[in-house]
């Protein structure tokens, strides 16, 4: 760079080419880096409420062992019935005082099975299918909400510790038959949860 | 010389507001799952 060229860009009073000549290129630098102090406040709140909730998460699920659904198993929906197949036979099954696995089958429009019955403060482990059609099920109450899709087999574990009735229904849109009282607002069904002097659990299939 | 902005006052009370209305939204429903407890 030639000494003219420098007193043109940098001197006062030159008339130049529009350059700020108090204006060097460290100045350039902090003017574009510039952050308001209340929107510097709102970017740190932000972000500080970003890792908490990141943190939180991860506590939930590396302390109290709150996890998403899992997909144990792929599965061909035209075997569900086939003999050997757990899904052959849909219900509940006791693998130990107070501890259950429930095998189901959604489908439209309705779940198999639509009751279950199980003494207070069963764990149970669901497992479940689609046999058509993308479904879904949640069971209000608990923390189990998961997609039953075909082809694959979802798992997700709850304990019921109070009596009572708890309703589960398909979330996920299926479909209906037009004029006809049936379709995917009808596909639900009722966990009983029974008090402790009731020993035995049965599952009702319909 | 340059004059300072003005506080906005309005706005940080309405982001105020809305700060505690999400972190005791969330914190409701974390809380509730954690009650529920693991699965």
């Amino acid at each position: 760079m030639s000494d003219q060229t420098h007193e043109t860009e940098h001197s006062p009073g030159t008339g130049g080419q529009g350059v700020d000549p108090q204006l060097t290129d460290s100045h350039v630098e902090e003017a574009s880096l510039h952050v308001e102090k209340w929107e510097g406040i709102w970017i740190r709140v932000s972000v500080g409420m970003t890792v908490v909730f990141i943190a939180a998460i991860t506590l939930a699920a590396l302390s109290f062992g709150i996890s998403v659904p899992g997909a144990t198993a792929r599965i061909n929906p035209a075997t569900l019935n086939d003999p050997g197949s757990p899904f052959a036979t849909p219900g509940l099954r006791e693998l130990a005082p107070g501890k259950y696995e429930a095998y189901m089958v959604a489908q439209t429009w309705n779940f198999l099975p639509d009751k279950l019955e199980v003494p207070v403060g069963a764990e149970v482990t669901f497992y479940i299918t689609a046999r058509d059609v993308v479904h879904g099920i949640k069971i209000a109450g608990t923390n189990v909400n998961m997609m039953a899709l075909p082809g694959q087999v979802s798992t997700l574990r709850a304990t019921f510790d109070t009596p009572g009735t708890y309703n589960y229904v398909c979330h996920e849109y299926c479909g209906y038959v037009a004029g006809a009282p049936i379709g995917h607002h009808t596909m639900y069904g009722q966990i009983t949860v029974l008090p402790a002097a009731s020993e035995t659990a049965q599952t009702i299939t319909e | 010389m340059r004059k300072e902005p003005d506080t906005p006052q309005g706005t940080i009370v309405l982001i105020s507001i809305f700060l505690i209305l999400i972190l005791v939204l969330w914190f409701n429903a974390y809380f509730i799952v954690l009650s529920r407890g693991a699965n």
